[in-house]
């Protein structure tokens, strides 16, 4: 029980106070391109979650049996004991990001060729995308346990498709709004990001 | 364009050797290079934290000043000192979810410490989370044992312009001079504040748009002076 | 230099620029205009691992099987980037120290993924070359660009020197305060989105 409710305020902390979109900021160019529909805000919402709640905790595996030092001592090879890999880390996570991204991109263009054709260019992005590898990286900073990598992967894929439905949401009825031209898409959605990663900086304050 | 799968396999295995044998071979070659960077940068930023202008040495005058006026102590947990360990024999164990560094002979916890002549100063290493990154440094303290006499960082992974000013002066010359004991003889340390500083002894400024690393150094300068804190009163009194 | 070669470097700068146009590199943009001096060692940085990386791509590029690319051109780009941190750390500690916070934001910056999908991958080596130079300038100039704002209203100083007179706060008896917004990443996002409607009132293009 109290297990349950660790990790149940660790998902609230990084949806909603440590969104890691509007609080830390990773992940803007998909969010700002891929925001202009709202069907493909929605899928690219899904594959963050999916991608980052499997390489989160895939992740947390190899940095613990592979790449810190002493990991390797299951080998039962005593010269490995020593090994740090640690150096390593930064282009195996990436690698396993890529390689999950790309069998969503396999599994997109199989049996969704619509949302693939929408996402376009932006697929191969999630890869770079920072908010992916972000998570990863705080996984390894803040030392969680499996379990709580695999809450993080998934809560703070999470917090990422709320913040984007809903700015695609807002973008939609932007479309009634009498904007000046140049600013319209892009500017102003980076005026409304400002805005609303305000409105999110107000949660900062709640202790959970 | 098409390729079949067994030349997908064939590339990626050429391109997963090519680079992990580069990557290998650059990080076991130049090991002993960075790892002597890493001791002169520890040396440097020993002396720095004692106020000594180290911008302009060479590598082998920090090694040489070091040499003159640094000297290792290594402390038990009760704040007796220890004669026969030096704190290069010290083995450090890094507690992954705080940034604590212990450090441990034998089994044994210890702690170190250095002393400096001209000026002299008390040194001892602090360590502990900010938002990206755990950061390392030295807290010198004045002969009194309370008096902040510098504050350096010399590693850290914290964004540059807002987390990474730690290493700026500007920062670390607002310690100079603080207290880490309150007036009663509790130890109150330090805090970085939220803006500007209100109490002159006990606070410095915050970084802007930096609260957590600001948060994290507060924390961990209260958590590793207390260890130090048996030793402080001790020899205060003398 | 021909016409088409000087059209690629300079396409990016105002017209195409890899921030307000393509919407590539937008995390690390916010990340490190903070300060200029950031901004500016981020640029060399950035062009060159851009350069290189979109010359290695250009010249694989025939031997790239497509099901495999992104994981192939992530290796690439971050054992670009680990090997230069590991050899920087040998030889010039001092800027490796100041460039190891960056590795990560290079990494994960969408700008050399994009471009090595978008251009290094159709492209010959020289073409790939000036695409590099090209788009890490656009990068640049914008960087420069809200950098210089942040810092002087956020505080007060540009490459770290006093710009706005001392008398004129309010500790010295004066009235002016630091704007602290410019500090945190929603001013960023206002003057990123008034930097777009500044720039597509000048090319007049317009998003619908």
């Amino acid at each position: 029980m109290e297990l349950l409710e660790h990790y149940l305020s660790l998902a609230t902390k990084s949806i909603f106070i440590e969104n890691i979109l509007l609080s830390y900021f990773l992940g803007m160019c998909s969010f700002l391109a891929i925001s202009k529909k709202i069907e493909a805000s929605i899928g690219l919402g899904f594959a963050v979650i999916f991608v980052s709640g499997v390489t989160v905790p895939l992740n947390w595996v190899i940095k613990e049996f592979l790449l810190i030092e002493g990991a390797l001592s299951w080998v039962g090879i005593p010269a490995l004991t020593t090994v740090d890999l640690s150096f390593l880390s930064f282009i195996t996570y990436i690698a396993t990001i890529a390689a999950m991204v790309q069998l969503v991109e396999m599994l997109l263009d199989k049996f969704s060729p619509a949302l693939y054709n929408s996402l376009g260019i932006f697929l191969p992005l999630i890869a770079v995308n920072c908010s992916i590898l972000g998570a990863s990286l705080f996984m390894a900073e803040r030392g969680y346990t499996f379990g709580e990598s695999a809450v993080f992967g998934v809560s703070s894929g999470a917090g990422f498709a709320l913040a984007i439905v809903s700015m695609a949401a807002i973008r939609f009825k932007l479309k009634y709004s009498n904007i000046p031209d140049g600013l319209k898409g892009l500017g102003i959605t980076m005026i409304l990001t400002g805005l609303l990663s305000m409105a999110y900086l107000s949660f900062s304050g709640i202790n959970l | 364009m098409q390729h079949n799968n067994l030349y997908t396999f064939k590339f990626i295995a050429m391109i997963t050797i090519v680079a992990s044998l580069l990557l290998t071979l650059a990080a076991t070659q130049l090991k002993e290079r960075q790892d002597f960077n890493i001791e002169v940068d520890k040396k440097k930023n020993i002396l720095k934290s004692i106020g000594l202008d180290v911008a302009a040495m060479q590598a082998n005058t920090i090694i040489e000043e070091y040499k003159n006026k640094i000297q290792d102590v290594v402390l038990k947990q009760n704040g007796d000192r220890v004669n026969h360990i030096s704190s290069e024999d010290l083995e450090s164990v890094e507690n992954k979810s705080t940034g604590q560094l212990s450090y441990f002979y034998e089994n044994h916890e210890y702690l170190p410490a250095y002393l400096a002549s001209e000026p002299q100063a008390f040194i001892f290493p602090v360590s502990g989370k900010g938002l990206w990154s755990t950061l390392y440094g030295y807290l010198a303290l004045d002969m009194d044992l309370n008096t902040v006499k510098g504050i350096t960082f010399y590693k850290h992974g914290e964004t540059p312009g807002l987390g990474g000013e730690i290493e700026k002066k500007w920062f670390q010359d607002n310690f100079i001079g603080k207290k880490i004991f309150d007036n009663s003889g509790n130890l109150k340390s330090i805090t970085v504040v939220k803006g500007k500083a209100v109490d002159d002894k006990h606070e410095v400024d915050g970084i802007s748009g930096a609260t957590i690393t600001s948060r994290g150094v507060t924390d961990f300068l209260k958590r590793d002076l207390q260890r130090y804190f048996t030793f402080l009163t001790i020899h205060r009194s003398n | 230099m021909d016409k088409i070669s000087k059209a690629i470097i300079s396409d990016p700068l105002v017209d195409n620029n890899p921030i307000t146009k393509q919407i590539l590199g937008i995390c690390s943009a916010l990340a490190v205009t903070v300060k200029m001096e950031q901004a500016v060692v981020m640029t060399f940085a950035l062009t060159f691992v851009l350069v290189s990386s979109n010359i290695i791509i250009s010249l694989l590029r025939k031997g790239i099987p497509g099901k495999v690319r992104i994981i192939v051109q992530l290796t690439v780009i971050a054992s670009l980037v680990i090997l230069i941190d590991q050899v920087l750390k040998a030889y010039l500690y001092d800027i490796s120290k100041q460039l190891s916070v960056f590795v990560g934001l290079i990494i994960t910056n969408c700008i050399i993924m994009g471009r090595a999908e978008a251009f290094a991958m159709q492209n010959n080596f020289k073409e790939s070359l000036y695409d590099g130079f090209g788009n890490s300038f656009g990068y640049g100039l914008i960087l420069i660009i809200v950098s210089t704002f942040r810092e002087l209203f956020g505080s007060g100083t540009l490459f770290n020197y006093q710009i706005i007179p001392t008398w004129m706060y309010l500790e010295q008896g004066g009235w002016y305060v630091n704007n602290g917004l410019m500090l945190l990443a929603p001013g960023a996002f206002i003057i990123l989105g008034l930097i777009i409607w500044v720039q597509r009132t000048y090319t007049h293009f317009i998003e619908d």
